[in-house]
């Protein structure tokens, strides 16, 4: 799970694996790791997410940048989080993603639009997300589309 | 026939001629492979013939092992589940021996649990580990292997090294099962995060961290890393070999570590040659060393335990034993009504009833010594019927002494002693009335002192003279008296008050006051003229002298004096023998006329002449001397 600072991807590794959603905000250091069985058309995957700390390729401080770019060696599949209240994590995003690709070798990803709940602020112009990636509008908050989201993936992954 | 060939014969024909000529000797060879080559039986008898030496050259070639392996357990697989009696009648004498095998190790194992859990159960060491376990919730044997063991690697994860993905992962407890993959993923990302926050290389990796007393080691290879949890502290030799496994591993599986998604977690070898990793050591020391000494504590301390129950027990059964002879001491007295008896805090309590006449309690207690006894006494009043009490409690009640006696037999109450008449009066009147006395017997008692003497004075008419004296009971009689009361009172035995007068005393007054009046009256001389007549002094004093001797003589015989008077005649010896003879002889005749005439009995009169020598010439001796003497007495 990689994205911007804020954008909920802890949140929604939260509502994906257990169920629950935190109001509280405390900001990620270094990684989580938490894993969930899912059923896929071709079986059972097992999910082992890696929740990263919020980075973004254009802040001065490369730090976090840095760290999560050893911690997406060897990963299988990507889902890049971008909050639809704040356009800017798109930018984020997407660096994220084609310095991964840059770096190694391109693997099944996602693109997940959080907080569609906040329907007040939200102000995600979707012709800007790239349509080589799927997307989803999700709420970590209710669970919207979390399920469908990570169900593509898994088939993505496991799709011979 | 024809004799035009086809094209296609000819160039059959041709092509003949032109492998004539390019191989020529060789054609047969060649038409001798092709054969063997198409022919099925041919080329299976060739393979049979070199298959064995080829897998003899290849075994332990860990690409063969591994090419043969996977269709050989797709085979197994299947066979399996075509028939699966048939591999379960294979497998069957296998089965046995490998099952007993293992309920054998595991029981091995479990005995040995005990064994530890026993050796340790009573110690200071064990109890500690009790607590230990209570508190933290982890089985007791766990603990004691904890503490027991050396070491123990507890769960390996083979991970791969670039995707953090568990290749296989082997554990010794199933209570320790974790997520292997969240696991290893993490392990994964520490190696990573701890790489570039240090600023290490990546050829520099994590080994080891610790936590609590969990130690994790990681063995690091090119292509994955073997992460072991475990319990305890391991030499380093242990490291040694988990890097000589983690090398057979990376030897035998090599590149496939990388591959993902290939089955290789699935690859039994694999997981068999990690699950080599799973080693531990318990602590083996040698039995001389290892035997705690908490045994011998133990049984001292239980020993002296003992002692202290057993003393204490003892301790107890003597204070039973003495609040037991207390209680039946006052349980046999005579005037105590034992109800009952039991402890109260630290006192012994006696209840019942008693006499207040018999013996108090302390002094039953001071008696018998059991003096200082914390005893508590509830008594109530009540007079008993006890022969002894009620003798007690009339003697008390009457005031009698203590000197007299109280015998009560049949109902008579026999007294001895000093028994006054007021006291004989009122136990008189308890004579019937009593519910234990009918008659009263007084003959073995007297009266007081003072009232034996009173009564003995007025019964004997006593005179002033006598003095009466009362002692052990005998009435004594002293002093003087008239010879006649004496010989009146004195002539039977008497007995007053049950005293028993006693005249001796007197009797010996009397005689003495006799003999006395002898005395003096021994030795008078009458005088005579030169013949037989009393000179006139002489004359004037025999009257008296007559009447004192008849009185002497009067008492001395009822005195018991057996007295003489004795009339010595003596002449003055002027003339002779005759002569002077004569004369004494008149002279004490003319005494003895006068006494006998006097009343003096003759029986106590005797005369007696001393000699007379020749030219002894004495006037004086013109006399009768009167001697009073008591014969025998010098």
């Amino acid at each position: 799970m990689v994205g911007a600072f804020g954008v909920g991807k802890t949140s929604l590794v939260r509502q994906f694996v257990h169920q629950q959603f935190d109001e509280r905000y405390q900001s990620t250091l270094g990684v989580k790791i938490d894993t969930r069985v899912v059923d896929t058309g071709h079986g059972s995957i097992k999910f082992v997410l890696w929740d990263m700390e919020g980075a973004d390729p254009r802040e001065t401080d490369e730090r976090p940048l840095a760290r999560i770019r050893s911690y997406l060696r060897g990963a299988h599949g990507l889902i890049l989080v971008v909050d639809g209240t704040r356009p800017t994590t798109i930018a984020s995003a997407l660096d994220l993603y084609d310095g991964f690709c840059k770096e190694y070798q391109p693997v099944p990803a996602i693109l997940l639009a959080n907080k569609v709940d906040l329907t007040q602020e939200w102000r995600l112009d979707e012709s800007v997300l790239p349509e080589s990636l799927d997307t989803f509008l999700t709420s970590a908050l209710n669970g919207q589309n979390i399920e469908t989201a990570f169900s593509t993936l898994g088939e993505a992954l496991t799709d011979p | 026939m024809s004799s035009e060939k086809t094209s296609e014969e000819r160039r059959e024909e041709d092509l003949e001629q032109f492998r004539q000529l390019l191989v020529g000797e060789d054609l047969s060879l060649l038409n001798q492979l092709e054969q063997r080559v198409s022919d099925f039986e041919s080329r299976v008898n060739d393979v049979s013939e070199v298959l064995p030496t080829a897998f003899q050259r290849l075994a332990g070639d860990p690409v063969l092992e591994a090419e043969i392996e996977r269709p050989m357990l797709r085979t197994i697989h299947a066979s399996i589940k075509r028939d699966t009696h048939a591999f379960a009648e294979y497998l069957f004498p296998v089965m046995g021996p490998a099952i007993r095998r293992a309920v054998a190790d595991a029981l091995k194992s479990l005995v040995q649990r005990i064994n530890v859990a026993m050796e340790n159960s009573f110690s200071a060491k064990g109890i500690r580990w009790r607590l230990e376990a209570a508190r933290t919730g982890v089985p007791f044997t766990e603990i004691i292997l904890r503490h027991t063991m050396r070491y123990a690697v507890l769960e390996t994860f083979l991970i791969a090294r670039d995707t953090g993905l568990v290749l296989s992962h082997v554990h010794r407890d199933e209570n320790l099962v974790l997520d292997e993959d969240a696991v290893a993923a993490m392990l994964t990302a520490i190696q990573s995060f701890i790489q570039d926050s240090l600023g290490v290389s990546a050829d520099e990796a994590l080994r080891s961290a610790e936590l609590g007393d969990r130690t994790l080691w990681v063995i690091n290879g090119p292509n994955a890393l073997m992460a072991c949890v475990i319990s305890g502290t391991p030499p380093q030799s242990v490291r040694d070999e988990l890097t000589a496994l983690m090398e057979a591993i990376h030897d035998r599986y090599g590149a496939r570590l990388t591959e993902a998604n290939d089955g290789i977690s699935e690859v039994m070898g694999l997981r068999a040659l990690v699950h080599q990793s799973l080693r531990e050591e318990v602590d083996d020391r040698p039995e001389s060393r290892k035997r705690s000494k908490a045994p011998y504590y133990w049984a001292a301390g239980i020993a002296l335990l003992l002692m202290f129950l057993g003393w204490k027990t003892w301790q107890e059964h003597q204070q039973r034993e003495l609040e037991s002879q207390i209680t039946n001491l006052f349980r046999g007295q005579p005037g105590y009504l034992v109800s009952s008896s039991h402890r109260e805090e630290d006192k012994l309590v006696i209840e019942g009833l008693r006499d207040p006449d018999s013996m108090s309690p302390d002094t039953m207690l001071a008696e018998q010594g059991f003096t200082g006894q914390a005893v508590q006494f509830r008594f109530k009043p009540f007079w008993s019927l006890e022969p002894t009490l009620v003798l007690q409690r009339m003697r008390t009640t009457v005031g009698l002494a203590d000197e007299t006696g109280l015998e009560l037999n049949n109902g008579t109450l026999h007294m001895q002693g000093i028994v006054s008449q007021s006291q004989a009066e009122a136990l008189g009147k308890l004579t019937g009335s009593h519910p234990l006395i009918d008659s009263l017997d007084l003959s073995a008692t007297r009266v007081t002192p003072e009232e034996a003497l009173q009564m003995t004075r007025e019964e004997l008419v006593a005179p002033v003279s006598v003095e009466l004296t009362a002692f052990d009971g005998y009435i004594a009689l002293s002093g003087n008296s008239d010879i006649s009361w004496y010989l009146e009172a004195s002539a039977v035995p008497r007995i007053i008050g049950g005293w028993t007068i006693n005249f001796e005393p007197l009797l010996a007054d009397l005689q003495s006051a006799v003999r006395a009046d002898a005395s003096e009256l021994d030795g008078t001389a009458l005088f005579f003229t030169r013949q037989d007549r009393l000179t006139d002094e002489s004359e004037t004093g025999i009257e008296s002298l007559a009447t004192k001797l008849q009185l002497l003589s009067e008492s001395a015989g009822p005195l018991g004096i057996d007295m003489t008077i004795t009339l010595v005649g003596e002449a003055d010896g002027i003339g002779n023998l005759e002569q002077n003879t004569r004369v004494s002889h008149n002279r004490v005749r003319v005494v003895h006329d006068i006494f006998t005439g006097a009343g003096i009995d003759p029986e106590y009169l005797d005369a007696e002449y001393p000699s007379w020598n020749p030219g002894d010439k004495n006037p004086e001796k013109r006399r009768v001397t009167v001697r009073v003497t008591e014969p025998g007495s010098k």
